[in-house]
């Protein structure tokens, strides 16, 4: 079986590391892939965002399935198209992607039905925004509704702070369009933890708890990143938090 | 977000996390392509997973700067004698091949992983791995998975 891996990062080198352990793989093409899947997969050098061009690639190569690692390509569309054209894809459709590509979607998903998240508000105006900001007090959260690569949140200690990330985002467009909207919400107190599970829309099978370090410096402290280290098993993932889970 | 085994949702993934999979794929013990196949058909029916008993921990190393801007093109070493290391792995991530030499073309540039029998143990895999990496202002956290240890 040919296998297409969609990205280049540590997360599908990962997956190519994976997927070449399998009995039923015959051959591995990782697009655009980095020095790191190139020892194991072909690289194509066709960008995640090129989602016509990533299609052409599969269907004239015979790949019997593709498997997508990063978010902006789900978000526009890849696994809709790939479906459409008869392909196998291992990714969600442009809708369920929005889950993750509008934090004010995902937010509003969440109201709907009733999953415990913190207390928001969605704005697409700056005084609106800092109102709220005003009216809610520090420490607050601001987050970029888009895609931001993990970058758009920000973790305001001050009133002054927030205002000023309201402003990046919807004045100066420092994240451009993914910052057209905002969702300040309520600083959460805790620990963070990473809970993924796969699923064909229906069923759901859990993987192993994990947890994620966003910030760039040690004891969590400075801006977010994409992701600084990870490590699995979690324990602050516990069974009371599974089975509410 | 977890405080006294209650949580809140903060955020949704539509994919695998990274670097979150970096460890979790390391774990997996299960073959993953019949599962990604049936996700893709419709017809997940696997109802669970086989794990390794082990730990996995995986430590980026970032160029200077990011995540704001940050130079590319530095020259890595030590990336096979990391690898030579029992029981790490050295994912790349914006890397890029240059004269027969691999230099740094992102902001994250590898994932360093790391096995153990506990996370105590995995940690000091992956950190020694790190530390048989380098080039001009790498940098990176030493505190990864130390909250594993403070449960």
């Amino acid at each position: 079986m040919k296998i297409l891996v969609v990205g280049g990062g540590g997360r599908e080198h990962a997956l190519v590391w994976k997927i070449a352990q399998s009995p039923l793989v015959d051959k591995i093409y990782c697009a655009p892939g980095n020095p790191g899947t190139a020892e194991l997969a072909e690289n194509i050098a066709i960008t995640v965002d090129d989602i016509d061009g990533l299609c052409s690639f599969a269907k004239g190569n015979g790949v019997d399935l593709t498997v997508v690692g990063p978010e902006l390509p789900l978000t526009l569309g890849i696994a809709d198209l790939f479906k459409s054209e008869g392909l196998a894809v291992f990714g969600p459709s442009k809708a369920a992607a929005q889950l993750e590509g509008s934090k004010g979607f995902s937010k509003d998903l969440m109201a709907k039905y009733g999953i415990k998240t913190a207390a928001y508000a969605s704005f697409s105006d700056r005084d609106e925004a800092v109102a709220y900001v005003r009216e809610q007090g520090a420490p607050i959260v601001v987050k970029v509704d888009g895609l931001a690569a993990g970058k758009g949140v920000i973790l305001a200690q001050t009133e002054e702070e927030a205002v000023a990330a309201v402003d990046d985002i919807l004045v100066k467009k420092v994240f451009g369009d993914a910052g057209d909207s905002v969702v300040i919400e309520e600083f959460l107190t805790g620990e963070e933890a990473s809970f993924f599970a796969f699923t064909d829309g229906k069923n759901v099978l859990p993987l192993a708890s994990a947890q994620d370090h966003k910030q760039i410096f040690n004891g969590d402290k400075g801006p977010n990143t994409g992701g600084m280290g990870a490590y699995s098993p979690a324990p602050v993932v516990t069974d009371v938090c599974l089975s509410d889970l | 977000m977890i405080e006294n085994d209650d949580f809140k949702v903060l955020e949704f993934n539509a994919r695998f996390g990274d670097p979150e999979a970096q460890p979790l794929l390391m774990r997996l013990k299960s073959d993953l392509v019949p599962v990604l196949l049936d996700c893709a058909r419709g017809e997940l029916t696997t109802a669970e997973l086989e794990w390794h008993d082990r730990a996995a921990v995986c430590v980026v190393m970032a160029a200077s700067g990011y995540p704001a801007s940050y130079p590319k093109g530095d020259t890595i070493e030590g990336i096979d004698n990391a690898n030579a290391i029992d029981g790490v792995l050295v994912f790349h991530a914006g890397t890029a091949s240059e004269d027969g030499k691999i230099v740094t073309a992102g902001g994250r540039v590898l994932g360093v992983t790391g096995w153990g029998y506990d996370v105590a143990a995995a940690i000091e895999t992956a950190y020694s791995g790190v530390k048989a990496i380098s080039w001009n202002g790498a940098q990176y956290r030493t505190d990864i998975g130390q909250k594993a240890l403070k449960r």
